[in-house]
């Protein structure tokens, strides 16, 4: 097939633009919070300080934020898809291998994202103002300069840019996997959920391990190692919600659904149970973040505590600092984790919304109020979303209950801020649902304008 | 929502208004499209009404407006009230108003059916009942009741995978009757059933769709599904042509 005649089928209008200007919009975020991350984890990394903290601080904040700014990518391809849908499948219908339909979406994701983290890294430039008034090892980092250059080393300014767009792209071939492009129709591949309590039991296993490292962890094994030893946990404990999150909230959907006499209720239940994995994927980033979150909040308000009090001589300076910092870091963690997971959820929605149109008009028409059919997809998109916070949340608390009862004692307004920040989370994850439900009043209206 | 009667052309018969649905020279447009033009049908209680035209006739927007998803630029949409004392006006209501009467009077069957995929058959029918405010347990025992009268019973907890094409539309007729509707409108019910399939579907609407005080409007492009309804409306360029 002719390419030209391929480009003008793929050309957006109407609907793919309002797509595309969520995808250029995620992308610009995605690329302003890694280089707020990237400015942020290098300022820990330049201290030079004797304490050995601080490169675990830089390393520890890019690390954890990789993943849900991966998914983040992936959430952007399958929007894609769905949003081409007809025209993907004409080109099929019209004789274009799968492979190069894929390819296509493939290139046209990329180009978006390339916009976006064209208009990110532009964006960036402004980051030293927003971020000048945060201090690290003691300094103010507005005296490093106001210009970007000053924060970060050209090669790794220059690094961001192509290695966002590259995620993108591999993000789109991977999420692409999950979507079947037939002459028929577009539509996502359907996996049956294999969740069984074997899980549960690996689970426990890996828990029980992560406690023993919690509890026997003492200053005599130095900083380095007790850090090291409890990240250790901190990834064993991210690997045990990733099996058992989706089992777990897939039984609560069920319960729900079979007790429930709401409808959005009803719906929503039955859609999570339904594939609970892609729920949970959502949200996991969420829930790794609180996960450390209430811990370390609990320790930092132990620590400050100390720090005000006469036993402030059992740390050093520059161990000071580096608690101070650690909080920074803490917050960043938690915000950036919540805004990505609040972009995240403003895509998948609105790929829902699009995939589901035929089956929206529908209950529509037949009566079902909009606010129902708006509640039914927030309730799929939030249910999971409090379920992880509060979940993982319950479960820092268990596994850390000496630390957090101590907090609670001597720094209650530390777990207070820490139940705040939270809170201010779920209600971005929020507003992420709410800034989609123009694009579900267009569906809705499509057929009032003749469509 | 009730409005008061005014001239739907009463008689001085026992029953002032012998119809359930009385559109009167609607008009619509799309941009440039005239849709419909001064189209008006009647819809009289226990009889099953075609309505036919080639694509683009403007078949699905009469539908719409008789079903008040699509408010007419011009004309009225009379519906009777269940005790026949008087009438509501759909083009007349707000959308929210539109809604509610959309679900507690009206029953819908679509071509593809339109079930939710992750319910189950029970659930998909009692979706309306719950919708209009009735507990979980009477939703679940008249939908198995519904169920039950469309010969799929002990169907219910299968999800709408595990259901043939037929099975699935005979759920989806179910989910139309939950409510007890006074009008059921079907968009080409059988196009996606073979011809065995559609024919025993077809004779399923039919049978549960019209009664003393309910009634069956059909979109179809099919001549055997129109040859199984009582009368026969043509659209052409948006007008009725003929009114058999």
């Amino acid at each position: 097939m002719n390419g030209f005649a391929i480009v003008m089928l793929a050309r957006p209008r109407g609907k793919a633009a309002t797509v595309h200007t969520l995808q250029v919009a995620a992308a610009g975020a995605t690329t302003l919070l890694s280089f707020a991350v990237a400015m942020l984890a290098f300022a820990f990394w330049r201290v030079s300080s004797p304490e050995p903290g601080y490169p675990i601080l830089a390393i520890g904040l890019a690390g954890l934020l990789l993943v849900p700014l991966i998914t983040l990518g992936t959430a952007t391809a399958r929007l894609a898809a769905r949003s081409r849908d007809d025209r993907l499948a004409t080109l099929r219908l019209l004789g274009v291998t799968a492979a190069r339909v894929r390819a296509l979406a493939v290139t046209e994701i990329t180009l978006m994202a390339a916009i976006g983290v064209l208009a990110g890294t532009l964006l960036a430039a402004l980051l030293p103002l927003a971020l000048g008034p945060l201090t690290v090892y003691g300094e103010p980092l507005s005296a490093t300069g106001l210009r970007l250059d000053r924060w970060l080393p050209w090669w790794i300014a220059g690094a961001i840019p192509p290695a966002l767009v590259a995620i993108a792209a591999l993000s789109a071939l991977f999420g692409l996997r999950r979507v079947v492009l037939s002459p028929l129709g577009v539509r996502t591949r359907q996996e049956a959920p294999r969740l069984s309590w074997l899980r549960v039991l690996v689970a426990a296993l890996a828990v029980g391990g992560a406690l023993l490292v919690v509890q026997f962890a003492s200053p005599g094994w130095g900083v380095v190692v007790t850090v090291a030893a409890l990240t250790v946990a901190v990834l064993a404990i991210q690997g045990v919600l990733g099996l058992v999150g989706p089992f777990a909230i897939a039984l609560r959907a069920k319960r729900t659904a079979s007790r429930t006499a709401d409808a959005a209720t009803l719906v929503a239940a039955r859609g999570i149970e339904d594939d609970p994995r892609t729920a949970w994927r959502s949200v996991s980033a969420l829930a790794l973040a609180t996960f450390v979150l209430i811990p370390a909040g609990s320790l930092l308000g132990y620590l400050d505590t100390i720090s005000r009090s006469q036993s402030r001589e059992i740390m050093t300076p520059d161990q000071l600092l580096l608690f101070a910092d650690a909080r920074t870091m803490l917050v960043a963690l938690v915000a950036v984790s919540f805004a990505v997971v609040a972009c995240q959820t403003a895509l998948t929605q609105t790929a829902t919304v699009l995939e589901r149109r035929e089956l929206s008009i529908a209950l529509d028409r037949m009566g079902m109020p909009r606010s129902t059919i708006d509640s039914t997809r927030a309730r799929r998109a939030l249910s999971p979303t409090a379920f992880a916070v509060v979940g993982a949340a319950l479960a820092a608390v268990i596994i850390a209950a000496p630390l957090v009862f101590i907090a609670a004692a001597v720094a209650p307004l530390f777990l207070l801020a820490a139940a705040l920040v939270l809170g201010l989370g779920l209600l971005l994850v929020r507003a992420g649902v709410a800034v989609t439900r123009p694009v579900l009043w267009a569906v809705l209206d499509a057929p009032a304008r003749g469509e | 929502m009730q409005h008061t009667p005014r001239s739907p052309h009463p008689t001085h018969s026992a029953d002032p208004y012998p119809w359930l649905l009385r559109a009167e020279s609607l008009t619509k447009t799309f941009g440039q499209t005239l849709a419909l033009s001064d189209a008006s049908v009647t819809v009289r209680p226990g009889e099953a009404v075609a309505i036919m035209g080639a694509s683009g006739s403007g078949k699905s927007t009469l539908l719409h407006a008789l079903a008040g998803v699509l408010p007419p630029d011009r004309g009225t949409v009379l519906l009777r009230r269940p005790d026949g004392d008087g009438f509501d006006d759909l083009a007349a209501l707000t959308d929210a108003e539109r809604s509610g009467l959309r679900l507690r009077r009206f029953g819908f069957v679509f071509q593809q059916g339109l079930l939710i995929p992750e319910l189950t058959a029970g659930e998909n029918v009692a979706l309306p009942l719950l919708l209009a405010g009735i507990s979980r347990h009477e939703a679940n025992a008249r939908a198995a009741t519904e169920l039950h009268r469309l010969g799929l019973a002990g169907l219910d907890p299968r999800r709408i995978g595990q259901l043939s094409g037929g099975q699935a539309q005979r759920v989806a007729i179910a989910r139309a009757l939950a409510v007890r509707p006074s009008v059921i409108f079907a968009d080409e019910p059988t196009g996606a059933l073979d011809s065995g399939t559609a024919s025993e579907v077809l004779d399923a609407l039919v049978a549960a769709s019209t009664g003393p005080e309910r009634a069956l409007v059909v979109v179809t492009h099919d001549e055997q599904v129109a040859a199984r309804c009582g009368r026969v409306v043509r659209l052409r360029d948006g007008r009725v042509e003929e009114a058999q």
